[in-house]
């Protein structure tokens, strides 16, 4: 699958932690991937919190 | 007697103005545990007792003196540590909204005072002639006069009787108008913003013409094994503690979380049904809520979560200077059912059933199927007399709220419910709901296996009896897919069992978010000093969820009632997630049967000795 343009929504507690609504990203089709490129725009924190493991 | 009980139950005869105080049995608590379980066994003995004094099950008028009203608490209910256990049950023969049993719970702080004062139920049978309250003081009762109450809003007459009754731990249970008025979708209300929702038991105990239960007291309730307790709480605290929703969402956003998550989901009901996608979700969100309106969080007697919102409209039209919720079911129910997307509106209108007395699921879903009626030119318009009931028209649902409790113009045809409503205008297929009870805030068509509860559930159209969204949607304790019909036969009934235990032990829901029945069978071990494994604590719930089922197929009720509104059924989700979906019920239930042991909605006789049911 080539590159694909995603929209991340967050709510709630997400929302409040991050300080945003949502954002767009571009990635691979993978939801993994998806999350990775939130996390560069969040920070790696957001990474950390949706998967419990730390990046990298 | 056994630890968490006091071992009394107060039973109120209204009609020759007697009480007595009976002993907590026992031998039945082992089975039935307390709350709704040992309500559930009351009800079946009241039930035979009537068929062998020729009373057809059939023939008890719901707001008439054969009636029966239960107010249980449970092994759990107040004791300091047990979670969430600020709460109280209230069970009754018979539903005038549904013709199903009567059933619904609540918060506050009423439950674990009852027991401070030295019970743990209160029966009423029969009903006053002249308005009268009861009145239980450290371990003692009785009946007084309330005409100078009867007309008071819930807030005032929790108010003046507080002042009257001084004393330790004060709380009242009462009705408002709406009650009195015998409006089928009454609800009873504690601490002023805590209510007994559904299936209009405000009613009954207003037809019995009892205004309010007020009760005070120091008595400490029993416990078998402290130290073990002590241990079992502790760990059980911590696990709420650590889990996301009884740790963070809900204290933090309150049940109104689930607004944008569910209309993100599809399913969120919008326009009566029509739809599960909801365009202004965010504006009448719980994000929306905490940004505008909230003040401060309030929580339950013992509950460490504090899901509870205390919120104020400081200006505009719909102002309120201090109010509480609304909750996820009360801003859908009076918001996106009726398409009204004013936040402000929907806390009003929410404050207003509070303070009157209504459950506003079942108003909320009754208005909406009104402005479906409208609009499609089935009411005659001399007969809405001036009362604008269109999608969207937040004005006219905050006034159908109050017409509806005073029966006022066309709100004596609101107070009917939505399917009584529904069929007076010539189009039943318009009220969204089960056996009579309206369907709450989850489009099944995009979560099947709620579908499958809601149609099976023995009060009616209610999620709570089995909250399956919690794997469907949340993801807890597992995500299944929601699209699917596969499996949902066995998350519902073991759901279903769960919740009858969480409900005859009487504390908090929401708990199980965290805790499992394992969690359970130790906390009541500690608690009562029985010794319950997980699978004694399963068993327990399945018992009482067929001794309920037993009790409503002798009210009438078998397979063909376990059904859903022809909407879900035929219709296809139009648009979102759920998009071409319908609900394919019948596949659901044939599996449903064969795990609990029905024929055409009815345990067997087999199922029945296995689970030491004797009729």
């Amino acid at each position: 699958m080539g590159e694909v343009a995603a929209k991340v929504v967050l709510f709630a507690t997400l929302r409040k932690k991050f300080g945003v609504r949502e954002l767009e990203v571009k990635c691979d089709g993978t939801v993994r991937n998806l999350i990775e490129k939130a996390s560069m725009k969040l920070g790696k924190d957001f990474f950390e919190t949706i998967y419990d493991i730390k990046w990298g | 007697m056994t630890g968490g009980f006091m071992g009394r139950i107060l039973k109120v005869d209204l009609t020759a103005k007697t009480i007595k105080s009976e002993p907590v049995d026992e031998e039945v608590a082992k089975k039935y545990l307390g709350g709704k379980g040992y309500a559930t066994y009351l009800l079946y003995r009241y039930l035979k007792e009537y068929k062998r004094k020729g009373i057809s099950p059939a023939d008890i008028d719901p707001l008439g003196p054969e009636n029966v009203l239960i107010f249980a608490t449970g092994p759990g209910t107040g004791v300091p540590g047990f979670p969430s256990s600020g709460r109280y049950h209230v069970m009754a023969l018979k539903s005038p909204l549904t013709g199903s049993i009567g059933s619904g719970n609540s918060g506050g702080e009423w439950g674990p005072f009852l027991k401070f004062a030295g019970f743990d139920m209160v029966v009423i049978e029969g009903a006053s002639d002249t308005p009268v309250y009861l009145e239980i003081v450290n371990g003692e009762a009785e009946l007084k006069g309330a005409e100078d109450l009867w007309g008071k809003n819930t807030f005032d007459t929790n108010r003046i009787l507080k002042e009257r009754v001084k004393g330790k731990n004060v709380s009242v249970t009462c009705i408002g108008p709406a009650g009195e008025n015998l409006v089928y979708m009454a609800c009873i209300v504690n601490d002023e913003h805590r209510a007994v929702g559904r299936t209009g038991l405000g009613a009954v105990m207003g037809s019995k013409k009892l205004k309010a239960i007020v009760v005070s007291g120091e008595e400490k309730v029993p416990i078998a094994d402290p130290e073990r307790f002590r241990e079992v709480s502790r760990k059980c605290l911590d696990k709420m503690r650590k889990n996301s929703v009884t740790g963070e969402g809900l204290p933090t956003y309150g049940t109104a979380i689930l607004v944008n998550v569910i209309n993100n989901a599809g399913i969120l009901p919008y326009k009566n049904w029509q739809t599960g996608v909801n365009p202004d979700a965010e504006n009448i969100s719980g994000e929306t809520l905490a940004d505008k309106y909230l003040t401060r969080r309030r929580a339950c007697w013992g509950c460490t979560i504090g899901c509870g919102r205390v919120t104020s409209v400081k200006t505009g039209p719909f102002q309120i200077l201090s109010s509480e919720g609304p909750e996820y079911e009360s801003i859908w129910a009076l918001g996106s059912s009726a398409a009204v997307k004013e936040l402000d509106a929907i806390v009003k209108a929410n404050h207003y059933c509070d303070e009157l007395g209504m459950d506003p699921i079942s108003l909320g879903s009754t208005i909406a199927a009104a402005m479906e009626l409208n609009e499609k030119g089935y009411i005659p318009e001399e007969e809405l007399q001036g009362l604008d009931l269109k999608f969207g028209n937040a004005a006219a649902l905050v006034e159908a709220v109050w017409r509806t409790a005073y029966k006022a113009g066309f709100g004596k045809f609101l107070a009917l419910g939505s399917r009584k409503l529904c069929e007076l205008y010539g189009h039943p297929e318009l009220s969204m709901s089960v056996k009579g009870l309206e369907m709450p805030a989850y489009d099944p068509r995009g979560a099947k296996g709620i579908g499958l509860t809601y149609a099976t559930a023995n009060r009616g159209g209610c999620h709570v009896t089995g909250y399956t969204i919690s794997p469907e949607i949340l993801g807890i304790p597992e995500k299944i897919d929601p699209l699917t019909t596969e499996g949902k036969a066995k998350w519902s009934k073991t759901f279903q069992d769960f919740t009858c235990v969480v409900n005859s032990t009487v504390n908090c829901l929401f708990v199980t978010f965290a805790l499992d029945a394992n969690d359970y069978a130790e906390l009541l071990s500690a608690v009562t000093g029985w010794s319950l494994t997980e699978d004694d604590v399963m068993k327990i719930g399945e018992r009482i969820y067929n001794l309920e089922r037993v009790i409503i197929n002798e009210l009438g009720f078998d397979g063909k009632d376990d059904t859903l509104p022809q909407r879900l059924l035929k219709e296809a989700m139009p648009e979102g997630a759920a998009k071409g979906q319908v609900v394919e019920l019948e596949v659901m239930k044939e599996e449903y049967y064969k795990l609990r042991g029905w024929v055409n909605g009815k345990p067997t006789p087999e199922k029945l000795k296995e689970l030491e049911i004797e009729l």
